[in-house]
């Protein structure tokens, strides 16, 4: 009997939404040549009953030792990047497909990236008195990595005080690294306690990130021993430190 | 009869070279996906509406804060010392609901959401601007402890590790009134638009 209602809700869901919009793929990632060329398409759906009109923008960025994007023009893919369209309209419930072009520029090294920015337009009614609208935005993050100039490199310092374990990552070469691995805990006895997961965690190329890795269930007070294990597409990396749990 | 062992024969060593050579190619296609979903797209404060009575409040991470009305503004016109944080009067898009919703759903383990640019100034200002960012279900943490006043960039919420799934905030914006502003003769009836950007690094 409750279906009826599920359904109502869920249409009522629905029905509210003012901007559905998704990206696919996520994110770019790729290797060429200097003077190599490539093109590649991403899809934007539109999962509302309406069309979707949206610009494109290209911004360079770097990672932050957070994790999030800022804006730089340290590395900067955006000349060597053509989008098309660079504004177009989403059909009602639909896909529109956007093609991108990457020419790696000759004489550059290690690992570029551009932001490609879809925006909606804001949708303004009218209203009197002050009014705050919402514009959204999905951003492609692109990496270029110009093949067989890579000069990889990563120093990981793990260990510290805290509930959730402090990692530091810094990475002095000139590639991107998104490393996957985990952080092992030994107690006293040597007896694994914690197995604590680092997945495609991206750390920029001149740049650090910093991550506090939280076990599932937390740690009784005392000192462990950690062994930090990651690996990335040039190789595999180990470090090894005290863990202090208050 | 000759003939019917060769096609017997035939026949077993075509089905006997079938088993050996069968092989299945099993395709798998996951493509990796960003979504947004936001509900609001205006939040309006006016400070000239007589439809509220003044009492009216919306509560921001456990503060509860008066919506902004002809009511309220008198009310602290006639009391207020200093500043105020008001809650808008309406918003449009949420169906009532008092606070702007944004969905993300991805299959990627990191992502990000902020406000990337902010389009216009307010005779006030733009710090006079709140935001707030609640986490309703779902991945990731809100980034906004209190309500801050917005600038561009300024991260709302994120999931470092662990992001995947479908995670739900809700968004709330507030606007500090004080009782020391001068309000031009013909009154303020401004807009900006915030650009909230999501992303996965």
């Amino acid at each position: 009997m409750k279906r009826p209602w599920t359904l109502l809700a869920s249409l009522l869901t629905l029905a509210l939404a003012q901007v559905d919009l998704a990206l696919s793929p996520a994110r770019l990632e790729l290797v060429l040549p200097p003077g190599g060329e490539v093109a590649e398409v991403v899809r934007l759906t539109n999962g509302l009953d309406r069309e979707e009109p949206l610009s494109v923008a290209l911004r360079p960025f770097a990672l932050t030792p957070k994790g999030d994007v800022a804006e730089s023009p340290e590395r900067n893919l955006c000349p060597h990047l053509t989008v098309t369209p660079t504004a177009f309209t989403v059909p009602p419930r639909g896909t529109a497909e956007v093609r991108l072009t990457l020419k790696a520029p000759p004489g550059a090294e290690g690992t570029l990236a551009c932001l490609v920015v879809f925006t909606a337009g804001p949708r303004p009614t009218g209203l009197g008195g002050l009014q705050i609208t919402a514009s959204p935005s999905l951003g492609l993050a692109v990496y270029l990595t110009l093949r067989g100039t890579e000069r990889p490199a990563l120093r990981a310092k793990v260990g510290g005080e805290g509930k959730a374990l402090p990692v530091l990552l810094e990475n002095p070469g000139n590639v991107l690294q998104r490393l996957t691995g985990e952080a092992r805990v030994f107690d006293g006895e040597g007896k694994e306690v914690a197995r604590l997961p680092i997945v495609e965690l991206p750390v920029f190329p001149g740049g650090y990130r910093e991550v506090a890795l939280e076990p599932e269930a937390p740690l009784p007070p005392g000192r462990y021993r950690v062994v930090l294990i990651l690996e990335s597409a040039y190789g595999r990396y180990a470090a090894e430190g005290a863990w202090a749990v208050p | 009869m000759k003939r019917k062992l060769v096609a017997l024969m035939a026949l077993l060593a075509s089905l006997s070279l079938a088993q050996t050579t069968d092989s299945h190619t099993v395709t798998v296609n996951i493509p990796s996906v960003l979504q947004l979903t936001l509900d609001a797209t205006d939040y309006l404060f006016n400070f000239g509406d007589t439809s509220l009575t003044g009492t009216e409040t919306v509560t921001v991470g456990g503060t509860p804060y008066t919506k902004a009305s002809q009511a309220a503004y008198y009310a602290f016109l006639d009391t207020a010392s200093g500043a105020q944080d008001f809650a808008p009067t309406s918003l449009t898009g949420t169906g009532g609901a008092d606070h702007g919703t944004v969905t993300v759903r991805t299959n990627r383990a990191q992502w990000t959401v902020r406000i990337n640019s902010i389009s216009g100034t307010l005779t006030l200002g733009n710090g006079r601007v709140k935001v707030f960012a609640e986490k309703v279900s779902g991945k990731g943490d809100s980034w906004t402890t209190t309500p801050t006043p917005i600038t561009a960039p300024l991260t709302l919420f994120n999931a470092g590790s662990g992001g995947q799934g479908r995670s739900v905030y809700r968004l709330y914006y507030l606007f500090e009134m004080n009782v020391n502003d001068d309000i031009p003769l013909a009154g303020i009836n401004e807009q900006i638009t915030v650009n909230l950007l999501l992303t996965s690094p």
